[in-house]
């Protein structure tokens, strides 16, 4: 399980590879935190094999932060494998998040 | 630097001088034998003739280089050194000159005959000979063995400058290095009493507990009876010999962490190493120095006074796990206790199964009459596990089944989204969120309003129709503002039944290790249908088998409503 954060312009790309799952939380956190004027957080799932509902939850905590923030950024999840991508539709998280 | 430090320099820079002179040569001998066998194939007369002088010499180079160091050690003026330094060149050229000659021979004729593997290895076997006789008077420089490595650090030769680090890091041993720094019980089992108590007297006098037996059958009577620390096993014994003693011992659970030195007279290389197999932790040869037993001794009782402390933290740690998992299986209990009773009456019938994991999740579920006509049920999950989830789950649970959300009608579920997003907002709740599904039924009209939120779809079925998904809702509940819950209303007809869940009765690896997805469990669930029996039994026991055993990762819970 690893977490990466690469900051390309005014995105931050975010890849998490393994499992998304409450272990990662600290991980994820650091990934983001203190990294200023981002426009849109994509979290790239493309290495994610496995994600729980704690997991889902660290994405959430983001989406909870970018909301307080005054540029209002969006938080986009790309690439996610078809059992991550039906966790996260049947938690209607298209709701919070522009899934691709 | 005083005389016991110069006469170890000497030592270790001979020993290096030594291994130096050895090497090429063993290498020469090695060759020769390589190419000697590749000629017996070939059945080459002459050359196997000239291979056999090169052996020869390289084998004599051999045995004269290994008596230098005893030699050398033995002369003690500067003269008689410089003399022995003078014989021991002559003696090495000689041998030297036999095999660079021979190898020039086999060389030429190797190259004549085109013999491209054997020119390769005789090329290696006469450029050893050639460097060994060319680097002769610089390793053989007896001038350096009395050589004063107080000097300057810039003027010692790398060579010597390895020796001065070897002297400086391993001191030379004195007799109260070895201190009995570890002490404990050890038994001796030995036959001749001699040994016995030879040996006893010095493990006394180094502050250990000795105990003694004179065959392998006491030996095997005390360890069952004392606590040991350490035991010093002979190997020939009457009754019941040394390996048998060690094999009694290391096929016990509890004994064989007990360490066991073989002290014999038996230095046969099988005796060795079937006793090291067997789990002898040392294996000295009669007679040793008291010194080495002292060392070997102590190391013993070092290890074992590592391996009970590790053991020691251990137990604890195992105590410390099982209290916990005593406090989560009691909360667990908890839980259990203030879910519903199963309930069956002319309108409903409610049947549940909850099984926490390990680790304690964060289900719950409940069901209750709301007013006279209204009938509420609901499961959730909070996000994560253990105790956290836990508390968190059971709150959400009073608050609904006491119906205790202020300004809230729990007869739309709607309503109760928006509460229940209201009061548990995850930032207050430790980043916890949760799903839910919720649903109220009317008996009078047979309605049924829920909300799915986040949550499996709950799965209704009825005798003569297909089983139909029942996902309407919104998000789970993360307690961020301007949500939106929607909710749904059916009709229910006669003996149609809702299974809720969580999705831990699912989320398992199958068979190439991708997880279930919930569409498979919908198939599963409906071979299992079957509203007149325990519904939800079968579906556990398929599961579990599924999963290859009976504990689940995450709480696995499922409540099965049918309405009459």
């Amino acid at each position: 399980m690893s977490v990466k954060a690469t900051k390309k312009d005014d995105s931050l790309v975010i890849e998490i590879t393994g499992t998304l799952n409450g272990q990662l939380q600290s991980t994820f956190r650091n990934s983001y935190k203190g990294i200023k004027d981002i426009k849109e957080y994509i979290i790239d799932l493309r290495l994610t094999e496995f994600a729980d509902s704690a997991g889902l939850g660290l994405l959430l905590a983001l989406y909870g932060i970018t909301k307080s923030m005054p540029n209002k950024p969006i938080v986009k999840i790309i690439n996610a494998n078809n059992s991550v991508k039906d966790l996260l539709t049947m938690s209607k998280f298209q709701t919070f998040f522009t899934i691709e | 630097m005083n005389n016991q430090t110069n006469t170890r320099s000497q030592k270790i820079f001979l020993m290096q001088l030594q291994h130096k002179l050895l090497v090429p040569a063993e290498v020469i001998v090695e060759y020769s034998e390589i190419l000697i066998e590749d000629c017996n194939q070939e059945i080459d007369i002459d050359c196997i003739t000239d291979l056999k002088h090169i052996k020869s010499s390289s084998t004599q180079l051999c045995e004269f280089i290994k008596t230098i160091l005893v030699k050398t050690t033995k002369k003690t003026s500067a003269t008689e050194l410089k003399q022995y330094g003078i014989h021991v060149r002559h003696e090495i050229r000689i041998h030297l000159n036999h095999i660079i000659g021979y190898s020039e021979i086999l060389l030429e004729e190797a190259e004549e005959n085109n013999q491209q593997d054997n020119l390769e290895i005789l090329g290696r076997i006469y450029n050893s000979s050639q460097s060994l006789l060319s680097h002769m008077d610089d390793i053989l420089d007896y001038s350096t063995v009395s050589m004063n490595l107080n000097d300057d650090d810039s003027n010692i030769s790398p060579d010597n400058s390895m020796v001065k680090n070897l002297v400086d890091s391993i001191k030379p041993l004195n007799r109260q290095d070895i201190l009995s720094e570890f002490t404990g019980t050890i038994l001796i089992v030995d036959d001749i009493e001699m040994n016995r108590d030879l040996l006893e007297t010095r493990l006394q006098k180094q502050g250990h507990v000795v105990i003694t037996a004179e065959n392998g059958q006491i030996a095997l009577d005390i360890i069952q009876k004392s606590p040991l620390d350490l035991i010093i096993l002979d190997i020939m014994m009457p009754v019941v010999n040394g390996f048998q003693v060690l094999q009694t011992l290391k096929s016990d659970e509890v004994l064989k962490t007990i360490p066991v030195i073989i002290f014999s007279a038996l230095d046969e290389v099988d005796s060795i190493v079937r006793c090291l197999e067997m789990g002898a932790e040392d294996y000295l040869v009669k007679p040793l120095k008291p010194i080495i037993l002292k060392a070997r001794v102590q190391a013993c009782l070092e290890k074992k006074q590592l391996r009970d402390r590790e053991q020691m933290y251990f137990n604890a740690l195992q105590k410390t796990q099982n209290e916990l998992n005593a406090e989560l299986a009691e909360a667990a209990d908890y839980v259990r206790s203030i879910l519903p009773q199963t309930i069956k009456t002319k309108d409903v019938s409610a049947n549940w199964s909850y099984l926490p994991s390990n680790q304690l999740g964060g289900d719950s579920l409940g069901y209750h009459w709301v007013d006279d006509d209204n009938f509420a049920f609901y499961l959730l999950d909070v996000c994560g596990h253990g105790v956290g989830s836990a508390l968190l789950s059971v709150s959400i649970m009073n608050v609904l089944s006491n119906n205790s959300l202020a300004k809230t009608d729990f007869l739309n579920p709607t309503d109760v989204m928006l509460s229940l997003n209201d009061t548990f907002k995850m930032e207050n709740q430790n980043g916890k969120y949760f799903s839910i599904w919720y649903g109220v039924f009317n008996k009078k009209t047979r309605s049924l309003s829920y909300s799915c939120c986040g949550h499996p779809p709950a799965i209704l079925a009825s005798n003569d129709e297909q089983p139909i998904e029942l996902s309407e809702g919104g998000a789970a509940i993360i307690g961020f503002p301007n949500q939106h819950y929607p909710s749904q209303t059916i009709q229910l007809k006669n003996n149609s039944s809702i299974l809720i869940f969580s999705d831990g009765i699912y989320e398992l690896p199958d068979e190439n290790d991708n997880m279930y997805q919930y569409s498979d469990f919908f198939q599963f669930v409906q071979q299992c249908h079957d509203v007149e029996n325990n519904h939800i039994e079968k579906i556990i026991k398929l599961m579990q088998k599924l999963n290859k055993s009976e504990i689940f990762n995450d709480d696995v819970s499922l409540l099965e409503v049918i309405f009459h």
